[in-house]
């Protein structure tokens, strides 16, 4: 594993290399726990390059006529791509909203609500609710959500530079990030925050711990303070009931009974997928800049991804990074570039590639949770074992007004409040991950 | 007359005796008349002989003092000269001494009050403490104790106040006195100290000391805290930081606007 540190002056560029062998469960625990550690997403992006398709003719529209189709390499590897993402990427009509929550409650058999739940595409959904704090932190609720772990919620309309805000992480932990006025009247100790001394107070609290045990005297302290002080907030939050265990229905979400005088809305995720032609480096260019024989063994490009730390590595994989991930924002935002403006750019590795691919880009919008990412990124790892694509790459976005980044690291606003990640995901269990974070966060 | 039982229990059966029962015949009605009246005339007959006595005596004694004066205030007319006997005869006679106003007499004195006050020890301010001179014991701190002293301070306050309004009513009440009045602080950097409430037992410079309905005493800080009093039928919120003086000291003082409130 190697870090290569950016500074710029109102933000970070870290970029990590990797290298996660499957079978090696110490480098496979270390990866996904990263991810899972980033609480909170708010897009989530797939950039895939169909392989094979590095063509300068327009682009082929899908008929519904099969023969034809199956015969052509690049038509199968774009439909066997599709096939896998479609119902993941796939936007829903308002028509199809499950019943409304207030009909949960009169049925009584929970294994119904899961039959009726399961039909739908749970993965994308999220709750958008307004609660005061004091029935979320109810004794019930506690028991049945909070302490099992994989409850995500997360204030919205609140801004962390000049607000309150709110998160209860699916650790267990409940997090209140709070103004200085707002500490001084409400009464619960908390420490002064990292970034700014003075004007701004964390309060932790922990569910496991016997702090909030209902015979304790500092929950019903908790209670007093915010039964009728504190005015109700707007969160939006997400439910996983196999959080802890590694199981195919990790990623489902389900349904949540909320206590009385809570006002609950169900809400989908905004789904966007295209395929369309743009300019992206192929992989033997990629290889080239990692410095890796193309001819070598699997072995032999691993040891020398490992030997290779000289100084003018760094400072090609540092142009690499900056180039790539310009590439990637071009291509996120939907622009096409012709090779008569490469002068004005400045890209050397978009003018080595004069012609453009087939990509299968998708986005999510809202809430996305954090198993859902993993599922997909086996899933990539799949489809370049099975030669439909030559590599994949994931965009994630955090949410700029998090109390909490990665791991227990505060975050804070200065000019931007970036939390976010790209993944290079490269044949032979290699891994490049770039993370770009503003100036009040830390990542390690 | 009436008569009321007053208890069931009671069997005690006495007789009744009515005044109308009592039945004397009149032949000896009237020797018990006369007989009355013979006592009566003796006894007036003895109080007059008495009287008399005492009059030439008290003369007697008058005349010799009043010729005594008579010598020496000859000039005083009669009717003043008895009401001056009557008034001061029998007290004794003093001579005004001359040194009074001299300067040796001044400082004979002012040496003789430094003396006396070398010998008296009074108790210093340090040693108050080390004694505990304002240490309330643990056997005093019941709530239920102090609650007639938070009535007479509700008295006290109404008869201060006066239905005042607005401005005027916040200058008497900072000059006041808040010894047994009900506090709650409601703001204060210290998260710990907020939704305290109790009486006041002591104010100091820097501090309250409140006693709580769990028969507590907390000592609190002014200097961090907002303090939230209801009375007469006025909610008032006081910024401890402004606030940070001696309750003799704050009788006489003279408050000023500001305009920053915070912490």
């Amino acid at each position: 594993m190697e870090f290569f540190n950016l500074e710029q002056p109102n933000n970070k560029i870290i970029l990590k290399k990797l290298i996660v062998d499957s079978k090696n469960k110490d480098q496979v625990n270390n990866f996904y726990n990263d991810l899972k550690t980033h609480w909170f997403n708010q897009k989530f992006e797939v950039i895939l390059p169909i392989k094979g398709t590095t063509n300068d003719e327009p682009l082929e529209k899908i008929k519904k006529t099969k023969g034809s189709l199956l015969s052509r390499q690049s038509l199968s590897g774009r439909l066997v791509v599709e096939g896998e993402f479609a119902s993941l990427f796939q936007q829903h009509n308002e028509n199809s909203l499950p019943p409304e929550p207030d009909q949960y409650e009169q049925q009584e058999d929970e294994e119904e609500i899961e039959k009726t739940e399961n039909i739908l595409n749970d993965k994308q959904s999220y709750y958008q609710i307004e609660t005061t704090l004091d029935l979320i932190l109810s004794q019930e609720f506690l028991n049945k959500y909070i302490r099992t772990g994989g409850f995500h919620a997360i204030s919205q309309f609140s801004y962390i530079d000049s607000g309150n805000v709110f998160a209860i992480l699916p650790n267990g932990q409940i997090i209140l990030n709070l103004n200085k006025e707002t500490y001084q009247d409400l009464g619960l100790v908390g420490k002064a925050s990292v970034f700014k001394n003075t004007e701004r107070y964390v309060i932790t609290l922990d569910s496991k711990s016997k702090e909030l045990s209902p015979t304790s005297k500092y929950y019903s302290r908790l209670i007093w303070v915010l039964k009728d002080r504190v005015s109700p907030v707007t969160l939006i939050c997400y439910y996983l009931k196999d959080y802890n265990q590694d199981s195919k229905n990790s990623s489902i979400i389900h349904p949540v009974q909320f206590p009385k005088g809570v006002k609950v809305k169900r809400v989908f995720n905004q789904a966007i997928q295209n395929v369309e032609k743009y300019r992206i480096p192929t992989i033997e260019i990629i290889n080239q800049y990692l410095n890796i024989p193309s001819d070598a063994s699997e072995q032999q490009q691993q040891e020398h991804l490992i030997k290779n730390k000289s100084k003018e590595m760094k400072l090609l994989l540092q142009d690499f990074v900056n180039e790539f991930a310009e590439i990637l924002g071009l291509i996120s935002t939907e622009s096409i570039i012709d090779t008569d403006r490469d002068l004005e750019l400045g890209n050397s590795l978009l003018s080595m590639t004069p012609l453009p691919t087939e990509i299968f880009s998708a986005s999510l919008k809202g809430f996305v949770s954090n198993s859902l990412i993993i599922e997909t990124i086996g899933k990539i790892k799949m489809l370049i074992k099975n030669g439909a694509i030559e590599y994949g790459c994931i965009n994630i976005f955090g949410f700029p007004d998090t109390p909490i980044s990665w791991g227990s690291i505060e975050h804070n606003y200065l000019y931007g409040g970036e939390n976010d990640q790209c993944i290079l995901i490269l044949p032979n269990n290699q891994i490049l991950s770039l993370n770009l974070i503003g100036t009040m966060d830390y990542y390690c | 007359m009436k008569y009321i039982k007053k208890n069931n229990n009671n069997n005690n059966n006495k007789p009744k005796v009515q005044k109308s029962q009592i039945n004397i015949p009149k032949e000896e009605y009237n020797q018990l008349k006369q007989d009355f009246k013979g006592i009566k005339d003796k006894i007036k007959a003895e109080g007059k002989e008495k009287n008399e006595k005492f009059k030439k005596e008290t003369t007697k004694q008058v005349a010799e003092k009043s010729a005594i004066i008579g010598q020496s205030f000859g000039f005083i007319a009669p009717n003043i000269r008895n009401e001056i006997i009557n008034e001061k005869i029998d007290r004794p006679f003093q001579l005004i001494s001359y040194g009074g106003s001299s300067k040796e007499y001044k400082r004979k004195k002012k040496e003789e009050n430094r003396l006396e006050k070398l010998k008296t020890k009074k108790i210093g301010s340090k040693k108050k403490r080390e004694i505990g001179f304002y240490h309330i014991p643990y056997e005093n701190c019941i709530y239920d104790q102090y609650l007639p002293l938070h009535e007479l301070w509700l008295q006290y306050i109404k008869d201060v106040m006066q239905n005042q309004k607005g401005p005027n009513f916040l200058a008497k009440f900072l000059r006041a006195d808040l010894h047994g009045a009900f506090i709650t602080v409601t703001k204060s950097t210290c998260p710990s100290l907020i939704g305290q409430k109790g009486l006041v037992i002591q104010e100091t410079e820097n501090t309250f000391k409140i006693i709580t309905k769990e028969n507590k005493v907390n000592i609190i800080p002014k200097e961090a805290c907002y303090f939230y009093i209801e009375c007469c039928e006025q909610s008032i919120t006081i910024i401890g930081k402004h606030f940070c003086f001696r309750a003799c000291d704050r009788s006489t003082k003279k408050y000023k606007a500001r305009k920053n409130i915070e912490l």
